[in-house]
């Protein structure tokens, strides 16, 4: 860690603002990264960046120097996130209308059969790729954002999200094998 | 390894958890069936890692802040609510969590300075950009503080005028900016106080930037809370004109600069302070 930095996070802990400034400057668009990639969508990810700094200004007490504070701030971030995506769905399954084949419409995308010409568009695969993503719990998407695109530990993505160790990996498995039951066909094609 | 590898250690080896790595890797080698199933695991996983994600730019940090001021704000309120008295006003005030009191507190600095009580000016005039050179340094951060919080929250109001867009509303388009008024008809009289510090002060350049930034709020705060689609493009013409989204920027960047340098004199930390600046983080 840079002293520089190991500076700042003292100082904002201590409710210097000017620290607290650096440290949103300096991790905004990684929290906002993480949050896209587990709500799925721009307006949400801005509300749980909003959040997360919130609650560290709020607790910044309890922040134990012995951690990182980026992996406190991502634990914060992955937890408001989970909050955000459990709320959004419940409201969801209340309202969201159903088609005459009874299928919601954010399973439709995938049922439908790809041929092979449409799947070299990569706009489409984007969307299955998403589509598939959106399909997982909560639970399992943090815990594979955690580990495929944030690259943290089990340990790790176990404290974040409360679980056990091997709960963890048991969450990633699963959505990767969701994933895979999803997505392998189109990667192959587009191999 | 004889056996195959199952799904579970296929996707232990990809991220490298699989505590026999090596060997499964050797298998891998050797045996076709497995090979092919991890070749398609790897190939969907990494398919999933270039999944976009929306670009946010490099002043993104800064916007976030921004936008997170009015809430820090009202933590802070909060909190002095909870140990109010003039004593832990002004301690917390000082810490710099209380936002909503440095304005107010820049305010009695300002008049304080105007009455030639707390801020007094040197022999000679100071030059320009020199806002606050001659004053003590916790007055003079927390003047520089205040007004770095002043000229963040004016260019958020700015920013978003210049974002604003018409909207089909019945048959004609139209933009509320009743939102932005509120934030324009509260930054007026801070700015007016600013204004008269940099002028008495002898900092034209910042007190020139000021007027032009006053001018523009008053502009936003009088006109109609609904624009019509002309009504709104000849308002971001007029803040365009004027590049005062631009000068706002370059002093706001002085300001900060100027915090920067002068922190050391609130925390009594000289040496880590200085060490923590922005750009070096």
């Amino acid at each position: 860690m840079e002293q520089s930095y190991a500076v700042a996070v003292a100082q904002a802990r201590a409710g210097d603002p000017m620290a607290f400034r650096q440290l949103v400057e300096r991790h905004s668009r990684g929290v906002f990264r993480l949050a896209f990639r587990i709500t799925g969508n721009e307006q949400d990810a801005e509300d749980v960046v909003q959040d997360t700094f919130l609650k560290l200004h709020r607790n910044f007490e309890k922040f134990e120097d012995r951690s990182a504070l980026g992996t406190w701030l991502y634990r914060i971030a992955t937890n408001c996130a989970l909050d955000l995506i459990r709320g959004r769905k419940r409201h969801l399954q209340n309202r969201e209308p159903e088609d005459e084949q009874g299928m919601a419409a954010v399973d439709k995308l995938s049922s439908e059969a790809p041929s092979p010409d449409r799947l070299t568009l990569s706009a489409e695969l984007r969307e299955r790729v998403a589509a598939a993503l959106g399909r997982l719990s909560p639970a399992e998407r943090a815990a594979f954002v955690l580990r495929h695109f944030e690259g943290q530990g089990i340990e790790t993505i176990a404290a974040t999200l409360g679980l056990r160790p091997g709960a963890a990996k048991n969450t990633i498995f699963r959505a990767v094998q969701k994933l895979r039951g999803e997505l392998e066909v189109y990667a192959a094609a587009s191999e | 390894m004889q056996r195959h590898l199952s799904e579970e250690q296929l996707v232990e080896l990809y991220y490298g958890d699989l505590a026999e790595g090596r060997e499964a890797t050797a298998h891998l080698d050797s045996c076709k069936a497995c090979g092919d199933d991890y070749r398609q695991l790897r190939a969907m996983l990494e398919m999933v890692k270039e999944a976009p994600v929306p670009e946010r730019g490099p002043e993104y940090g800064r916007e976030v802040y921004v936008r997170l001021l009015p809430m820090l704000e009202e933590n802070a309120a909060e909190e002095v609510e909870h140990s109010w008295s003039v004593l832990d006003a002004w301690k917390n005030f000082v810490r710099g969590w209380s936002w909503t009191g440095a304005t107010a507190m820049a305010a009695l600095l300002v008049v304080a300075f105007m009455a030639g009580r707390m801020l007094p000016r040197g022999g000679s005039p100071p030059t320009g950009g020199d806002l606050g050179k001659n004053q003590a340094p916790i007055q003079q951060s927390v003047l520089l503080v205040a007004l770095g919080d002043h000229l963040d929250r004016s260019e958020l109001v700015l920013l978003e005028m210049q974002h604003a867009q018409a909207i089909p509303e019945g048959r004609v388009n139209s933009a509320d900016i009743s939102t932005q008024q509120q934030y324009a008809e509260d930054l007026i009289a801070d700015n007016r106080l600013y204004r008269t510090v940099a002028a008495q002060e002898g900092d034209a350049s910042t007190a020139g930037v000021l007027e032009d930034l006053e001018r523009i709020l008053m502009e936003i705060a009088n006109s109609p809370s609904k624009l019509d689609e002309k009504e709104l493009e000849s308002l971001q013409k007029r803040i365009e004109d004027k590049g005062i989204l631009f000068k706002v920027r370059v002093i706001g960047s002085a300001v900060r600069d100027k915090e920067q340098s002068s922190l050391p004199a609130i925390s009594g930390g000289g040496a880590s302070r200085s060490a923590s600046g922005r750009g070096k983080l």
